[in-house]
């Protein structure tokens, strides 16, 4: 998983691309309800304390084209004024292979910058 | 004749308002539990795999904490079955002992290793729950309620809905079962090849 540089707007909507890569004969679980929990240390401004989030692109695993072995996800937050700012939190999603499925919950941290 | 049917989604499996399939399985005391020796009594099927992370996200943290228990208070009958196919993920006796054990799940679970019985219901997840009312037909197939994470944290349009509990209500009060069929969601069932 990875985060791309954030587009910020100072003091305004803003967002940062995640992508998760699933591996190792899994795919993802896009039937599961993906969300990004805001951590308390986060300084920049989320919409409420879950934030639900859907792909907004997909790519498809080899000899598998029904099925998503990476996604990425745009995650909305507002962005200080001026000065930098601390995005943190945990990102829910899931992947499952033929024999079982993992639910992850992971840290995802950054820093952003209005400037 | 069950073992004879094949599958492919629900093309073959009961239909919701029909009869519910007759069966015969062991728990994990050896134990024979047949259907059709319950008419009379409410009774809930739930689909289960002591590996999937969906059961153990509703047994834990979602809707299936304590809900068996209150449903048993009331005279339901409550069953777990899995239908894991030798060497799949949650198959074999001690992996169900020690779940159920850890999930405080104080009913029978009953082993469906072949997977006739879970095809002929059409379960394809886990957690997934069936309801039969007392003359024995299939009054509800789907989701213990209506949030896909498990946890009741991601409820569809905003409201959780325990969609169990509300089928039980409407029997109780002799009403139509306002919700009959949801999708599924969890762990796919692991049926053998």
């Amino acid at each position: 998983m990875d985060l791309q540089p954030p587009s910020v707007n100072p003091g305004k909507p803003s967002t940062v691309g995640v992508r998760v890569a699933s591996r190792g004969g899994y795919h993802v679980n896009l039937e599961y309800p993906m969300a990004f929990r805001p951590s308390p240390e986060s300084t920049v401004t989320f919409e409420g304390s879950r934030i639900p989030l859907r792909p907004v692109a997909t790519s498809p695993c080899q000899g598998h084209p029904q099925e998503s072995c990476a996604i990425t996800l745009d995650l909305p937050f507002v962005a200080p004024a001026g000065g930098e700012g601390r995005l943190g939190g945990t990102l829910a999603f899931s992947v499952c292979s033929a024999e079982r499925c993992l639910i992850e919950k992971v840290p995802l941290f950054t820093r952003v910058s209005s400037r | 004749m069950l073992a004879g049917l094949l599958f492919a989604g629900h093309a073959l499996a009961t239909e919701v308002g029909q009869a519910a399939p007759d069966f015969s399985l062991e728990d994990l005391g050896g134990k024979v539990v047949k259907l059709s020796d319950l008419r009379g009594r409410v009774v809930v099927l739930e689909w289960f795999n002591p590996g999937c992370p969906f059961v153990r996200a509703s047994h834990t943290r979602g809707t299936l904490v304590g809900e068996a228990t209150r449903q048993i208070s009331k005279g339901v009958l409550w069953f777990a079955v899995n239908s894991a196919a030798p060497g799949k993920q949650g198959f074999g006796v001690d992996a169900n002992r020690a779940a159920a054990r850890e999930y405080h799940m104080n009913y029978p679970v009953l082993l469906d290793e072949s997977g006739a019985v879970g095809k002929a219901f059409g379960a394809t997840n886990t957690p997934g729950m069936f309801v039969i009312d007392r003359e024995g037909r299939l009054v509800y197939r789907g989701a213990i309620d209506n949030s896909p994470d498990g946890e009741r944290d991601a409820p569809e349009g905003g409201v959780l809905v325990d969609y169990v509990a509300s089928a039980l209500e409407d029997l109780a009060a002799g009403r139509p079962v306002r919700y009959s069929e949801t999708p599924q969601y969890g762990c796919s069932v692991k049926y053998g090849p």
